[in-house]
């Protein structure tokens, strides 16, 4: 590699790293504990547990509704969405009105075979939901959002620079190669180098699906302009009914559309996930890689007939399928597991690549031997064939 | 020899972590346990080189 070509990737890895180092280091301490989300949950919050064993067939689901509703008077459900961790479990959230956002919102579990009431976990305040929105958009909202989407974009170039100057750096040295008698500033080289290399294919996939999810709430607007304006059609502008046709009867002419599917969340008139006369009923398929994508099915709520039922746009089903590679949690708690460790790792690769930078610049390099001061230099100042 | 060690390996290590966090989303009985296996390799390999560098490490004192 050209000697100007090098110093030019060199000089990209040390700034986009230096750059977004903070924010990184922010993003995998936050994320550690978010990897175990459910469990935490489970093991803080005291939960009320579904009869057992559960009935052969699930409860109606205006049964469960109208026993969510008469535990909270004068809210309204938003959203029913069934649980893959938890499936004798129904999540209902209840607000204010249709349309009040999501923050002012209950979760409220009901039990799916029996339709009783279970319990009000709080979720939307208390450290983990602390950790979640420092994680998510650093308390700032959209462009809170959006800066650490650009932030994993950063580190990405971080990451693609580091295997340009990778192989430059290690042209004295065999893959693996850990100087450990070495002074400590070229042992923090060599773990830096080694992890990082071996970390290449985890940082960047979780980096990116980590960037795209950012854009959550830029996909949702599109979404609802473009397909959803599309199959509502000529019914927009249409009133919210003053009762709704049976949940039970829409989810049935969901499933009677779609078949080999089953539900996965129903989004109630007036949210912004639907019309302000229709259920959306999000079908999901039953393998799993199929279940992880949503299919829309517009129902009509004055009578539970079938409207439209389309494919989720590329955008959507890229943004579904970035999340399981971005939170670790499709391969049960063994990935999990595996997940956390592989964050541990990325950690101390941004540790040490900052006491790298650090320690080039301040150290008193007169102290270092001559054979230290080289192996210690970064590999622009190095001899390169 | 050193070019292709320091660039193979790399190499191939990323190859099976990527292609592990693919398989990975099938959640296919025994190949779950391969692909949890090939995500895994970064941090066994590194694990192993770890341990290979401290057993070569001389005990008494470093040298420059």
């Amino acid at each position: 590699m050209r000697r100007e070509s090098l110093r030019r990737w060199s000089f990209v890895h040390e700034w986009s790293s230096l750059i977004c180092t903070p924010f990184l280091l922010l993003l995998c301490l936050t994320g550690l504990p978010l990897i175990f989300h459910h469990e935490i949950h489970h093991l803080t919050m005291d939960l009320v547990e579904p009869a057992t064993p559960a009935p052969e067939q699930p409860a109606n689901l205006d049964m469960l509704v109208a026993n969510s509703l008469a535990q909270f008077p004068g809210k309204v459900v938003q959203y029913v969405t069934w649980d893959e961790e938890e499936p004798n479990v129904l999540f209902l959230t209840l607000n204010s009105s249709a349309d009040a956002p999501f923050p002012e919102s209950l979760a409220v579990r009901m039990d799916a075979g029996t339709g009783a009431y279970l319990d009000q976990p709080d979720i939307q305040s208390g450290v983990m939901a602390f950790i979640l929105q420092l994680h998510t958009d650093l308390f700032a909202g959209l462009p809170g959002k959006l800066f650490l989407g650009a932030m994993g974009l950063l580190f990405c170039a971080a990451v693609i620079s580091g295997i340009v100057v990778y192989g430059p750096s290690m042209r004295k040295l065999s893959f693996g190669d850990l100087r450990l008698n070495r002074i400590r500033l070229i042992r923090w080289l060599d773990l830096h180098n080694l992890m990082g290399i071996l970390l290449v294919a985890w940082t960047l996939v979780v980096a990116f699906t980590g960037t795209v999810n950012t854009l959550a709430d830029i996909v949702l607007q599109v979404w609802r302009v473009d397909q959803l304006a599309q199959m509502v059609g000529e019914h927009q502008g249409r009133d919210r009914p003053e009762t709704l046709s049976p949940l039970q009867t829409a989810v049935a002419a969901a499933e009677q559309n779609s078949p080999g599917m089953e539900p996965s969340v129903v989004a109630f008139p007036g949210t912004p996930y639907t019309s302000q006369s229709h259920y959306m009923v999000f079908m999901k398929g039953k393998t799993p890689l199929t279940a992880r994508l949503a299919k829309p099915v517009l129902i009509d709520a004055t009578d539970s007939s079938f409207t439209d039922a389309r494919d989720a746009p590329w955008y959507v089903s890229s943004l579904l399928l970035s999340q399981p590679l971005h939170f670790g949690d499709y391969g049960g708690l063994s990935l999990k597991l595996l997940w956390s460790v592989l964050d541990i790792a990325t950690i101390v690769v941004l540790i040490s690549g900052l006491y790298l930078w650090i320690g080039r610049r301040f150290r008193k390099v007169t102290r270092l031997s001559v054979a230290d001061r080289r192996d210690a230099e970064p590999v622009t100042a190095q001899r390169t064939s | 020899m050193r070019a292709t060690t320091t660039y193979v390996w790399p190499a191939l290590f990323t190859l099976a972590a990527t292609a592990g966090l693919l398989l990975a989303l099938l959640r296919n009985g025994v190949l779950e346990w391969v692909a949890l296996a090939m995500i895994a390799a970064p941090i066994v390999a590194f694990a192993v080189f770890w341990q290979r560098a401290r057993k070569r490490r001389p005990v008494a004192g470093r040298t420059a």
